[in-house]
């Protein structure tokens, strides 16, 4: 078996907890089934997990349909009860109120009110968690810009895009300067650049303290993204920990330098082959496909492309800013 | 209704036409509306997940269900108001339309656009009677069991009243009405009677006395007076002065000159006071009728936490159903002798079944008066059309019971139900 693979194998088994942090999020024996009107179990969505995530980390949930990512992110919002184990956010049960005053939650899909407009609605939801007035209208403000929905801040829900829509259901869920965000694919349905907005905003996020759990099937943005991450599987945690360490092959070695002078790169092989045996591979490095569209863009654009200005978060939700 | 039914022509019957029917069917349509309203506002809330993004939210689900009822609430009122204004100003147009004599307006707002508190003669005890006549009854009906010796009481009661209506020429008949403490003065009192429908009341002469013991002053009135009067006698302000008696006498003329007058058993002679206007009347009633539909949208708006819409719609139908087959079960079996169990006509495996089944409705008619009847009772549309005051006291018991007391055991029951359901559906 590779160094790999079990390393792999060993992964399921959750990592030790660096000493004196509180996790914000602690699961224990966590076990889900789906019972039909008649009381009869009828699917197993989590068989038995346990995880912890740490405060300031973004951690990721992968996993194909069906794998529990769903029905583990409801539960730890309390949108579900287990039928097995414990679950404490914020050292507290998921249902409790005073967790809640502390959650963003973006779901995957827009749950908005049609009828309401983007500035209606954050004030709703703004509203719900106690903010005063002068409070809520300026960080509606700030959040309109921050998703760059100020234009169309007074146009009702219904007659959005689904992006435009998800930018909504982003900044709603940040309404309250949650301590922890869920997020069930934020990037879904978003462009490259407006992707890559969303990525260094949730970074920027991190950066200021927050936690955010996400679930996503875009793998490239969660290596992009997060710390940490558990790969479910039919109900069960196979692989966690750091992406970098997941993701590393100890067994190989590259190394990048600039292209030598025709004729030399033969000697730079000979040598390799002779020291180690092996005979390299070479080719030359690539930037990814996002990098490369957003830097098309921004070739033929006058002003910035909105991806690459960065992000600037609003004061309330940065370190030191004012709470909810 | 308004533009298709005249009424029976005259000012009085286009005013009822409004005030019973107009006005009765628009709240049949408010209540469709409140139960729909109701039954989705919290249902389809799940259904489209809006409320996932609320539950995560720091909201209690009393607030929830709170925040819901009070919204319906205001839509109640809002369209509420709408018919009151519809069905007021339709009256007022009406009078004043110019197709109706000034006679015929001013009956009516005698008639009908009035309050008048309606007070009943004092109960004949015929319970001694109806006990005699049961014990000369054949050996063994006697002896039936509890139940069917209280029906057959009730049913030989109803038939001595009867009989009691009845006056034959040269007979006479007495009723007694007690007069309230507060039922003050200077207020303008009328004696309204009611002859049976197979009853020609042109056929009946003869003359009613009206006194108010200890005073010997009295006053008479002849029946025909009293029928060109329609069917009013008006009773002199010093013989409703409280406290007392009001005693009046119908003495039948003789035979050869007059039929017998049989009088209505429930509402043969009652007494009505005036005490108050028509619009304060009218403000009262739309409160109750907006009580009623408060406690609507509290059961559909709790059946809603449990069920899918369509579903609370469906079951919220079928209760208001039960409740009104309940209801009228009860009123028939007020005045009807129950139906005989059938293991008397010849036992049998199919009449125990048939026994069982007729014991078990009976039960539940029962169990579910208890609840149905209060409600049931507090229904304005009936005394509003009659001119009948709908008081303060009635619209206070509204309140209670219809705006506080059967809505705060429902919404209890639909928070419980909301904070114990799981408000992701499988497949999120």
């Amino acid at each position: 078996m590779s160094e790999q693979a079990s390393r792999r194998q060993g992964a399921g088994a959750e990592e030790a907890r660096p000493e004196g942090v509180s996790p914000v999020i602690e699961v224990r024996d966590f076990a889900k089934v789906f019972r039909d009107f008649w009381r009869r179990p009828r699917v197993t969505a989590v068989d038995g997990i346990s995880m912890s995530i740490l405060p300031g980390e973004i951690f990721g949930l992968l996993g194909p349909n069906g794998s529990g990512k769903s029905t583990t992110m409801k539960t730890l919002m309390g949108l579900l009860r287990p039928t097995s184990g414990s679950i404490h956010v914020l050292g507290r049960s998921p249902r409790d109120i005073l967790s809640k005053r502390e959650i963003g939650y973006m779901p995957e899909e827009s749950y908005l009110y049609r009828h309401l407009t983007a500035r209606e609605t954050l004030d709703f939801y703004g509203r719900l968690f106690g903010l005063d007035r002068a409070t809520r209208r300026e960080r509606v403000a700030e959040l309109l810009e921050l998703t760059e929905l100020t234009q169309a801040a007074d146009r009702r829900v219904g007659e959005f895009s689904k992006g435009m829509a998800r930018r909504v259901g982003f900044a709603q869920a940040l309404i309250n300067n949650p301590r922890l965000i869920f997020l069930d694919e934020p990037t879904a349905g978003l462009d490259p650049i407006g992707c890559s907005r969303v990525k260094k905003l949730l970074i920027n996020l991190r950066d200021n303290g927050k936690t955010i759990l996400l679930s996503s099937h875009l793998l490239a943005d969660v290596e992009d993204l997060c710390d940490r991450i558990a790969v479910l599987h039919k109900g069960r945690i196979i692989a966690r920990g750091r992406v970098g360490d997941l993701l590393k092959k100890t067994d190989k070695v590259r190394v990048t330098f600039s292209a030598p002078p025709a004729g030399r790169l033969a000697e730079v092989v000979a040598s390799i082959r002779s020291s180690v045996g092996d005979c390299p591979e070479m080719d030359h490095p690539a930037i990814d496909l996002e990098r490369f569209f957003l830097d098309v863009i921004s070739g033929v654009q006058d002003e910035t492309v909105g991806a690459d200005a960065g992000v600037r978060l609003p004061l309330f939700l940065k370190y030191g800013g004012r709470s909810s | 209704m308004p533009l298709a039914v005249e009424g029976d022509g005259t000012a009085a019957g286009r005013a009822r036409v409004l005030l019973e029917y107009t006005l009765g069917m628009s709240v049949a349509v408010l209540i469709a509306g409140a139960l729909v309203f109701s039954c989705g506002a919290v249902a389809r809330e799940i259904e489209e997940r809006h409320i996932q993004l609320l539950a995560v939210k720091p909201v209690r689900a009393a607030q929830v269900w709170l925040g819901k009822w009070i919204g319906l609430l205001l839509i109640n009122a809002l369209l509420l108001a709408m018919v009151g204004v519809f069905v007021y100003g339709g009256i007022r147009w009406t009078l004043r339309s110019g197709r109706y004599s000034e006679a015929e307006r001013a009956q009516t707002g005698e008639e009908l656009l009035i309050a008048r508190r309606l007070i009943v003669p004092v109960a004949e005890d015929v319970t001694a009677e109806a006990a005699a006549r049961l014990a000369q009854l054949p050996a063994g009906a006697a002896e039936a069991d509890p139940e069917r010796r209280e029906a057959l009481l009730r049913m030989l009661g109803r038939r001595i009243l009867a009989e009691r209506a009845t006056v034959a020429p040269g007979g006479s008949k007495t009723w007694v009405f007690r007069l309230p403490a507060d039922i003050g003065t200077g207020r303008r009192a009328r004696l309204r009677f009611r002859l049976a429908p197979t009853i020609e009341p042109g056929l009946i002469s003869g003359s009613w006395r009206l006194e108010s013991p200890p005073s010997s002053e009295g006053v008479t009135v002849s029946m025909g007076d009293a029928l060109a009067n329609g069917g009013y006698i008006d009773v002199p302000d010093e013989n409703v002065s409280a406290p007392g008696t009001l005693r009046v006498v119908f003495r039948n003329g003789t035979a050869g000159q007059t039929g017998t007058a049989v009088f209505d058993i429930e509402e043969g002679l009652e007494l009505l006071v005036n005490a108050g206007g028509f619009e304060a009347n009218l403000l009262r009633s739309l409160f109750v009728l907006f009580c009623r539909l408060a406690l609507l949208s509290a059961l559909g708006l709790t059946a809603g936490c449990v069920f899918s819409s369509p579903v609370a719609g469906f079951l919220c139908v079928s209760i208001i159903v039960v409740a009104m087959m309940g209801h009228y079960v009860t009123v028939q079996s007020v005045n009807d002798i129950q139906a005989p169990h059938a293991e008397d006509a010849g036992g049998g495996e199919r009449s125990r079944l048939a026994v069982f089944l007729q014991n078990a409705g009976e039960s539940m008619v029962k169990r579910t008066a208890v609840v149905v009847e209060p409600v049931a009772n507090l229904n304005p549309l009936g005394p509003l059309a009659d001119g009948l005051l709908v008081s303060w006291a009635f619209a206070g018991r509204a309140l209670v019971l219809l705006g506080v007391v059967y809505p705060g055991v429902l919404g209890a029951a639909g928070v419980w139900a909301l904070w114990k359901r799981e408000l992701a559906l499988p497949g999120d």
